[in-house]
């Protein structure tokens, strides 16, 4: 799996662009579904087919990065962000467009901290026309994405968010045998606001609908209004500001992971979002939650992640997919 | 006792209108008083002579509790309000009040979806809040109420978590509660006491302006213990240094507040009283608040005093609290401190 | 009125933060038997009833009340028997200091809403914020992790107050008063007088500002739908029109969101009928579930309509009882002209 993590990481895919990554994804997936389709928005779809609930498992395949929004005369290149980019964790860190050009993010001081309007991308150019030849307005730029191992199986990189979660649904689709008649959604564009899995949602019309994606933890994010530990286990999310899990559905989620033996924690999440406020009102709304894998300093170059927990994230899935 | 609190503490008697929890008072322990000299003085201060061999004792508590008066009714209906002794209007809005003709009303103030940015985020101030009885014009509120009219906390007594009481006015029916169970235990013969007993129940503690003036000069006491509830902030999040005390942690025998230092020899005195007979006991670990004991203290020759208090969470609100150890504590400390000696 | 009280009491000792609402499902299924001739519930949450008119063919009346209420959200069990909150929906932390709450655990558990003495304040006079409140149980740690686990709901503990006689205040009127109004109107109409089939929702979700309800209406496609909730009532004197008048009856929310046509033919309907209302503006958009009901499905004509409201999202929240008859009237004559549309 941990080749899986690496392969899927090492592919940048901006919100909007996730060409790439979703042909990554579909070989991965395809000796193991009924059915791999990709929708008028860009969400690919593995169904397995069953005559059970209908459970739609999603996790998202966008990153976040930055738009090409212009080329000033000095080749400096103007950028808009793309999702939530942290700018303090961005700032003088080495960038790399989709096309391979090399670059890094400047800003003109650097004494204060970084505003996003004082951003811009260089990439050695000395003239607009020389930085023309290498990118086009339009074009994104990722924060160079790194998979590092450090001590007790927890790893850096980025971006965790989500291809963390896209690998486990990979993963699941391989191991899962249920009766339940199975969606497993890789959808685009989380990062700028839930916009893909709405319609996804909408054209499957589940009974249940589980995201998987990163969360914040408490006690490196510096957080002390939310009670989850690296490496403590999977979450299941209760709440957070988009969206309130149906209640049955978290009761039910906790009694199999208990039945499963299955290190899980609560998570109320005090910021952010996921794919699950969507699936829960797209169409005639769903029972929706969410498995969290917990994860420190989301949205910068190190995101970091405990493969226990990960590991655990997977036999929820499973057991959800089986029993639920 | 804890029915005694319970139902001393619905009594309506903010500062200066404390005629019903006198009565109540007056009421509950008329059959353990027969043949001791008692009387009301002209501020109100309900005083009983239980004597005894030794010095000079008071034992005073306040009947008075913060509420709200009404300074104005606007041509909308609404009442416009000032405080009875000091009340944070942070643990005002939108809790309910009554009058003392049994008025009801909530405090009213301008809605969070309706403030300008600017004013989101601020404490609100008593001036923006007002209290709405229903009424929807002048003339009708004028028909339920009056400017000068009395307020309190519209709220009730109750038992919860392991021990802990909430009510209204528990500051300082608590300490009326302790001294009428005392008058009882005398009369019944379970405290033969070692002063010469004065009781208190004294009035318009809240303001500063104290009853407790008058009833001290009257008495001339020696010694004085005022039983009280002393404000803490034993809550998550706030660090030790600052709790005060705590709750659930026995009496609290003051060194001093802002108001008095207290007299050290009977201070210690109590202390090895309470340590002797195994109350639990506890000393303030932060000066702040003060109480009667500032007046008798200093009033007429002066006198050596010592406040027993219960620690109290979420004081001059709807939600007093306090646990119900410390108020047995209290009581059996002041109990102990009767049928001994006074100090060398 | 005394029918009103009954079901407005049974609807205020329902539980229902939102997110949780079906905590009710017994009380609105009580409530209903013997009005409606369907009630259904669905996955988010909502509740549908219907009541089908005699005449065949006729048109859908969809009218909506939310059901859910704002409430608090334990986060974290701490010692001391302390627990920090976080929100559900919207409420204003300068009312909570001192406020009883109960927390709805294994078996329900009183609390107060901790508030800083004065003597640790600083000058500073800024409302608390969220993460500087707890909630006081009383219970030692352990003790209370038996009973409370993160993620239950916590509830203004309810108490209901009659006001000088006809204001009824309560932690949850807010939309109750609203859904005892529809429940009221749907027992006084009269089948054979009825032009529409009305389909009663008592939605789910509207204070998180999802609106649930329209997941419902995307499949119903009714002809008008109405939307009742709760509007600021005047306590303060108002010279921005933002209040209506409590006691002065139900009020027509006129906006860009609603259909003016249709609000226009209903109020004129109404005065000819010598049925009383007010109204209001709402200029842009109506911050209720009108907003979401216009452009579900295929779009919907909407109406809104409102209740006056003291004291909203606090514990207080305060309505004339004679207002919530006042919607009740309106509602039951929309019912009885499907005209109203043309």
């Amino acid at each position: 799996m941990i080749d899986l993590i690496k392969k899927l990481m090492l592919t940048p895919s901006v919100s909007g662009r996730e060409e790439k990554i979703r042909e990554v994804i579909k070989n991965e997936v395809l000796p193991y579904a009924d059915e791999v389709y990709t929708d008028n928005m860009g969400n690919l779809i593995a169904r397995k087919k069953g005559n059970g609930k209908k459970i739609m498992f999603c996790a998202h395949m966008d990153e976040i990065g930055f738009f090409v929004t212009g080329i000033g005369s000095n080749g400096n290149i103007n950028v808009s962000p793309v999702g939530g980019i942290n700018a303090l964790s961005a700032t003088f860190q080495d960038v790399i467009s989709e096309n391979g050009v090399c670059g890094i993010l400047a800003t003109n001081s650097s004494k204060e901290l970084p505003k996003y309007e004082k951003l811009y991308i260089d990439i050695g150019a000395k003239t607009k026309k020389q930085a023309e030849k290498k990118v086009q307005i339009g074009d994104f730029f990722v924060c160079v994405p790194k998979f590092k191992k450090l001590l007790n199986q927890r790893y850096v990189g980025r971006p965790f968010d989500d291809r963390i979660g896209c690998a486990i649904l990979c993963e699941a689709i391989k191991q899962v045998n249920s009766d339940n008649d199975l969606y497993f959604v890789f959808s685009v564009q989380e990062e700028v606001g839930s916009r893909g899995s709405k319609p996804a949602t909408f054209a499957i019309a589940p009974d249940i609908g589980i995201a998987l994606d990163v969360t914040a933890t408490a006690e490196k994010d510096g957080d002390s209004s939310m009670d989850v530990k690296l490496g403590a286990g999977c979450t299941i999310k209760i709440k957070d500001p988009s969206v309130i899990s149906s209640p049955e559905l978290v009761k039910e989620m906790r009694k199999i992971a208990e039945n499963e033996k299955i290190k899980y924690q609560n998570e109320i999440l005090p910021f952010g979002g996921t794919d699950a406020s969507v699936m829960q009102i797209a169409g005639k709304g769903a029972r929706v939650s969410v498995i969290s894998i917990p994860s420190s300093f989301i949205h910068t170059s190190c995101e970091m992640i405990d493969m226990g927990d990960v590991k655990e994230a997977l036999k929820l899935t499973v057991a959800l997919a089986n029993k639920l | 006792m804890k029915e005694l609190l319970n139902k001393l503490s619905l009594e309506f008697g903010p500062s200066g209108c404390e005629d019903r929890v006198r009565e109540a008072i007056k009421e509950e322990i008329k059959d353990y008083i027969v043949g001791k000299e008692s009387f009301v003085d002209p501020l109100g201060n309900y005083i009983i002579h239980i004597g005894g061999n030794g010095p000079k004792l008071m034992i005073s508590a306040h009947m008075d509790e913060v509420g709200f008066m009404v300074k104005g009714i606007t041509d909308e209906g609404l009442l416009k309000f000032g405080t009875v002794g000091g009340i944070d209007p942070i643990c005002l809005g939108a809790k309910r009040v009554i009058s003392e003709s049994g008025v009801r009303g909530n405090i009213v103030m301008k809605p969070i979806h309706l403030l300008s940015p600017s004013e989101r985020g601020q404490a609100p101030k008593i001036k923006n809040l007002s209290i709405d009885i229903g009424a929807s014009t002048k003339k009708e509120a004028e028909e339920l109420t009056f400017v000068g009219d009395y307020f309190t906390f519209d709220s009730d007594y109750v038992e919860y978590g392991e021990g802990f009481i909430k009510g209204k006015a528990l500051d300082d029916r608590l300490g009326c509660a302790i001294m009428c169970q005392l008058i009882k235990d005398i009369y019944e013969g379970k405290i033969e006491p070692k002063y010469d007993t004065y009781f208190a129940f004294t009035t318009r503690e809240e303001i500063g302006y104290s009853g407790a003036y008058g009833a001290s000069m009257r008495i001339r006491p020696q010694y004085a213990i005022v039983i009280e509830s002393k404000a803490v902030a034993d809550i998550y999040g706030v660090d030790e240094d600052s709790e005060v005390a705590r709750l659930g942690d026995g009496v609290i025998i003051s060194f001093a507040d802002r108001g008095a230092i207290y007299d050290h020899t009977f201070v210690k005195h109590i202390k090895a009283i309470a340590d002797k007979n195994e109350i639990k006991n506890q000393t303030n670990r932060y000066i702040s608040g003060g109480n009667d004991s500032m007046h008798i203290q200093k009033n007429a020759e002066g006198a050596r005093v010592s406040t027993l208090s219960c620690a109290s969470r979420y004081i001059h609100s709807q939600s007093d609290v306090i646990h119900e150890d410390d108020l047995f504590a209290t009581y059996e400390t002041v109990k102990e401190v009767l049928k001994n000696d006074r100090p060398n | 009125m005394k029918k009103i009280k009954e079901i407005l009491n049974a609807l205020l000792s329902s539980n229902t933060p939102t997110g949780f609402e079906f905590y009710g499902n017994d009380t609105i299924k009580s409530l209903a038997e013997g009005i409606f001739d369907e009630i259904k519930t669905d996955s988010v949450g909502n509740f549908l009833l219907v009541k089908k008119s005699s005449k065949q063919n006729a048109k859908k009346l969809l009218i909506d009340a939310h059901y859910d209420t704002v409430g608090l959200m334990v986060t974290g069990v701490f010692k001391g028997g302390f627990l920090s909150v976080t929100q559900l929906g919207g409420l204003d932390t300068s009312v909570l200091p001192s406020t009883e709450v109960t927390v709805l655990g294994k078996e329900n558990v009183y609390g107060i809403i901790t508030s800083t003495p004065p003597h640790l304040k600083k000058g500073e006079s800024k409302s608390p914020k969220m993460d500087e409140l707890y909630v006081d149980t009383g219970y030692s740690k352990e003790k209370l992790s038996e009973l409370v686990s993160i993620g239950d709901p916590i509830i203004y503990r309810n108490k209901v107050d009659y006001i000088n006689g006809d204001y009824v205040t309560s932690a949850y009127l807010d939309d109750k008063a609203c859904l005892c109004a529809l429940i009221y109107a749907a027992s006084q109409m009269d089948k054979d007088k009825m032009e529409f089939d009305l389909y009663l929702t008592a939605s789910a979700q509207e204070e998180t500002g999802k609106s649930a309800v329209a997941r419902l209406t995307f499949d119903l496609e009714p002809d008008l739908a109405v939307v009742t909730d709760v509007n600021f009532a005047r306590t303060e004197k108002d010279d921005s029109f933002d209040c209506i008048e409590a006691g002065k009856g139900a009020s027509f929310d006129i906006s860009a969101v609603t259909d003016r046509k249709i609000t226009k033919n209903i109020m004129k309907y109404l005065t000819s009928e010598g049925v009383g209302y007010q109204c209001s503006c709402e200029p842009s958009r109506t911050s209720t579930n009108a907003d979401y009901v216009s452009i579900s499905g295929n779009g919907i004509p909407t109406v809104l309509i409102s209740v006056p409201l003291k004291s909203m999202h606090t514990p207080s929240e305060t309505v004339n009882l004679n207002d919530i008859k006042s919607l009740s009237d309106v509602l039951v004559k929309i019912s009885y002209n499907d005209k109203i549309l043309n």
